[in-house]
């Protein structure tokens, strides 16, 4: 008997065994997976998708909408910052007045083009060109800008592009462009000379020291003509004018091109003084001016404050020569924030 | 009958397995197959109880932290779709989490610590990591919430537990933030995959079965061949004119002188299995020879000339020792190149040899002494060969001395005693044969010698089965062949069914003693030659011994 129990144990131990190996090789999921970081991580990504860009300004135009139709101009800062903000107000200021909202206002939903930048760090602007009106206005140049890792892209500035201008290449969304500074080189000028220069350009016409480093333009063409017919009537009136350009420090936006060259987006505050002569009084010049100025009692002196968006695009150094070696200015927007009867 | 009883032990040589193949077809085929059997079950057993499984769930116990972040890289580290969920130890609290660019999210965290989220422990538990705060946090009136921000590509914000499912995570920078809200958070991250592959561990398994079935099918059939037989069941010819004498010597020994196709290598195997199971009463290897007779020979008689020559080795091994066997290999291999048949008037002439040899006295009594060690040792080795009915007829004729009636019997007893003095001189192979077939004509009358010696009746049936060594030695003949020649005569008369054959052997024997001293070693080398047909002969006369005790 003791021999069979032995056997028996023997064998039952066998079966043990063998189950115990073959349940210690149960269930192998196989190799853990190791983490590799995405070699994307060295190259560059764009801040934004294209989703995520139309998102972004699809929000804001539907808050800008509800303003401008509200006329209330209390979240306006939640959706605009910069010049755009002041031009802004003082649009919908105007129309409260007018009952009218300047055309001019209009942004269309549909876009032509969007440049996003790849920069890691912050403030980050996004350009967007959206097309042509359905009134068949010129196409505008919008700026979007997050100041910060905690706050949302805000609309910055808005450039009527002018007709027939023919804007640089940028690289596609889903590789990004790079956002620029204002001390770029590389360029025919850094972008702060090229915003000054211009300034001074609008200030002093053609007997400006830089005005062969600019290209001819239809805003300085603008400016210019009434400019003209302002000084025919100050003349008339034995009056006198005087506009004054000044770049803001700081409100600058640059982003670089696929050429090497940039596209600098910058406000330029501008006076314009008007002094009629002879006792007479200076009155606003245009309806826009006239609704800023509202009830205010005319004196001689009248004092009008503009905002001024222009776009400009600085070639690169090495680019060819000839014709193409001017900054050329490809959008401009101007709006009076304020009238003052000095 | 006799050639018949050799043709049936030859027959049924195949179906002995020889050790090589018992150890191949009982032991290593098992073994294989056994292996095989085992390498499918864990086969099937990795593909389903054991199959690795489709659903990954690991999860993470993280506290004391507002912001976790999932590395990049770990979302798609299983399967490129992924489920993150967090589940907050206070069910009441507003949870976020948002899938960003790696950037962006340490751009949010700036200045708050975080715990990483950087890989797999195990199958079930996430790694994390304590993360120092870098940079200053810097609120501004225009900060939005975690879940208002522009930043993210999707996000999701609850009350409790949260949950994103996202796609396409593989090879992506993304990765993950959890924002738990500021007041004293603790919660449990999980990440779920559902795997589209998984590892499979049955392909392997499957592939050494395959392996294990076709080596086990090679086992049992191709490599349990004999190396010569799995030579000719691959097509190989064994026995070639240039295989080595041991190489003969081996294949003659082990009996393989059937071709045995890979067809019948395993039905052999499973006739061998029946065999144990069924326990047959008699075994056909072992077939007593009074059966052999009733059965048929299964194939045409196969004349292998080298049978012939390993006779007279055999023979002269027994008597002389292995010189005799080395002498009679050398001989074996020129009559392969000459001659491919015993043709009858061989045989005649080696009777008629025989006979004449028979009625010499013994001058070589010594080598007569010897006859009769060797007597009994050649009739198993005889056995073996088909062709041998000659020779064995002869040997029959001589081991009937007894019987009064042959005198063949005597004449193969002097011609033993004869022959043993002379069974050194077999080196002269190639001149006996030309002699044994030069004396066909002659020795019709020599088969019946054996009446002349009377005194070599003493000696002849120790030197009966001795007949071929005794053919050997035909220098002894000389004074008997003339005696023996009217014996022969009447010797043939009896000996009815070999008469061809021992006419031609006592033809030659008379030769043999019919030459003089000079001639001497020629006969010798004819006898030897003679003496080597006679061992067929040998099985002949015992066939026909055994048919006529019948009679």
């Amino acid at each position: 008997m003791n021999g069979a129990m032995k056997r028996t144990m023997t064998r039952l131990a066998a079966v043990g065994a063998v189950l115990a190996m073959g349940i210690s090789l149960a269930a192998c999921e196989g190799e853990l997976p190791k983490t590799t970081q995405a070699s994307t991580d060295t190259q560059a990504i764009p801040d934004l998708t294209v989703e995520q860009e139309d998102a972004m300004r699809t929000k804001l135009m539907t808050v800008i909408e509800r303003i401008n139709d509200s006329k209330n101009l209390v979240n306006l800062a939640q959706a605009m910052t910069g010049p755009e903000l002041q031009i802004r107000t003082s649009e919908i200021e105007i129309a409260e007045k007018t009952n009218n909202l300047d055309p001019k206002t209009k942004i269309p939903t549909d876009i032509t083009q969007t440049v996003i930048p790849t920069d890691n760090g912050w403030p980050r602007s996004v350009f967007t060109i959206t097309k042509t009106t359905d009134d068949q206005q010129s196409k505008r140049l919008l700026v979007f800008t997050q100041d910060s890792a905690r706050t949302n892209y805000k609309l910055w500035g808005v450039a009527r592009l002018f007709q027939g201008v023919k804007l640089p290449k940028f690289a596609i969304p889903t590789i990004g462009a790079q956002n620029g500074t204002q001390d770029d080189s590389g360029l025919l000028m850094t972008p702060k000379e090229a915003v000054q220069r211009y300034a001074d350009v609008l200030q002093n016409g053609d007997k400006s020291a830089y005005a062969g480093e600019f290209a001819d333009d239809y805003f300085r063409q603008e400016l210019g003509q009434l400019q003209q017919t302002v000084q025919q009537g100050m003349e008339r009136n034995k009056g006198t004018q005087n506009q004054t350009f000044t770049p803001v420090d700081g409100e600058l936006r640059v982003m670089r091109s696929a050429d090497g060259g940039d596209l600098v987006v910058a406000q330029i505050n501008s006076e314009w003084t008007r002094q009629a002569g002879e006792g007479r009084e200076s009155q606003p010049a245009s309806e826009s001016e006239k609704a800023l100025f509202g009830d205010g009692k005319p004196t001689s002196t009248m004092k009008v404050t503009y905002v001024n968006v222009v776009a400009l695009y600085i070639p690169p150094k090495s680019s060819a020569e000839g014709a193409e070696r001017v900054v050329t200015a490809m959008g401009a927007e101007r709006q009076p924030i304020k009238v003052e009867a000095l | 009958m006799s050639e018949t009883s050799e043709k049936t032990k030859t027959a049924q040589r195949p179906h002995e397995p020889t050790r090589h193949a018992k150890i191949m077809r009982g032991i290593v085929t098992p073994i294989f197959g056994l292996l095989a059997v085992c390498f499918i079950v864990f086969g099937v057993l990795n593909a389903t109880i054991w199959k690795p499984s489709r659903h990954i769930e690991a999860s993470a116990h993280v506290q004391k932290t507002q912001y976790i972040m999932v590395d990049s890289g770990v979302l798609g580290s299983v399967d490129k779709d992924v489920t993150v969920s967090v589940l907050p130890s206070n069910t009441q609290a507003d949870v976020c989490m948002a899938v960003g660019t790696q950037k962006d999210a340490a751009g949010w965290v700036e200045g708050h610590p975080y715990v990483r989220v950087t890989g797999l422990d195990s199958w079930t538990q996430l790694s994390t990591v304590d993360q120092q705060a870098h940079g200053t946090a810097s609120p501004s009136g225009n900060d939005v919430e975690f879940g208002d921000s522009d930043m993210w590509r999707e996000h999701v914000c609850t009350v409790g537990q949260a949950r994103l499912s996202l796609k396409d995570m593989v090879n992506t920078p993304l990765v993950a933030l959890i924002d738990l809200g500021a007041t004293d958070p603790a919660s449990t991250v999980t990440m779920e995959w559902d795997r589209q592959q998984v590892p499979d561990f049955a392909m392997p398994f499957y592939f050494a079965a395959g392996l294990c079935a076709i080596l086990a099918v090679l086992c049992a059939s191709v490599f349990a061949l004999e190396p010569a037989r799995r030579r000719k069941a691959m097509g190989l010819d064994g026995m070639d004119d240039d295989a080595s004498t041991f190489q003969k010597i081996r294949h003659v020994v082990h009996g393989d002188d059937d071709e045995v196709s890979v067809g019948e290598a395993v039905a052999g195997t499973f006739k061998t299995v029946g065999r144990s199971l069924k326990r047959k009463p008699r075994d056909p290897a072992k077939g007593h020879r009074r059966h052999a007779k009733a059965e048929k020979p299964s194939s045409p008689a196969i004349v292998d000339p080298s049978n012939r020559n390993m006779v007279a080795d055999a023979a002269a091994a027994a008597t002389v020792g292995a010189t005799s066997v080395v002498n009679a290999m050398d001989g074996a291999e020129v009559p392969e190149e000459e001659t491919a048949v015993i043709s009858p008037d061989e045989l005649q002439a080696y009777f008629a040899r025989l006979a004449r040899e028979e009625h010499v006295e013994l001058p070589e009594a010594p080598t007569g002494e010897l006859a009769p060690v060797s007597v009994n040792e050649p009739h198993d080795e005889l056995d073996q060969y088909d062709q041998h009915d000659a020779a064995s007829g002869v040997q029959d004729a001589a081991d009937d001395a007894n019987t009064e009636s042959d005198g063949v019997e005597d004449g193969n007893a002097e011609d033993n005693s004869v022959a043993e003095g002379n069974s050194t001189e077999a080196d002269n192979d190639a001149d006996d044969t030309a002699d044994n077939d030069n004396a066909d004509g002659d020795n019709t009358a020599d088969d019946n010698t054996a009446d002349d010696s009377t005194a070599a009746d003493s000696v002849e049936d120790d030197s009966a089965a001795d007949g071929t060594t005794a053919e050997l030695s035909a220098d002894g003949d000389n004074g008997a062949a003339d005696d023996n020649v009217g014996d022969d005569n009447a010797d043939i008369a009896q000996a009815d069914e070999h008469d061809q054959q021992e006419p031609d052997e006592d033809a030659s024997t008379e030769e043999g003693t019919q030459q003089d001293e000079s001639d001497g070693p020629t006969e010798a080398e004819q006898a030897t030659s003679q003496d080597e047909k006679s061992t067929s002969e040998h099985d002949e006369e015992q066939a026909e011994r055994e048919e006529e005790d019948e009679r």
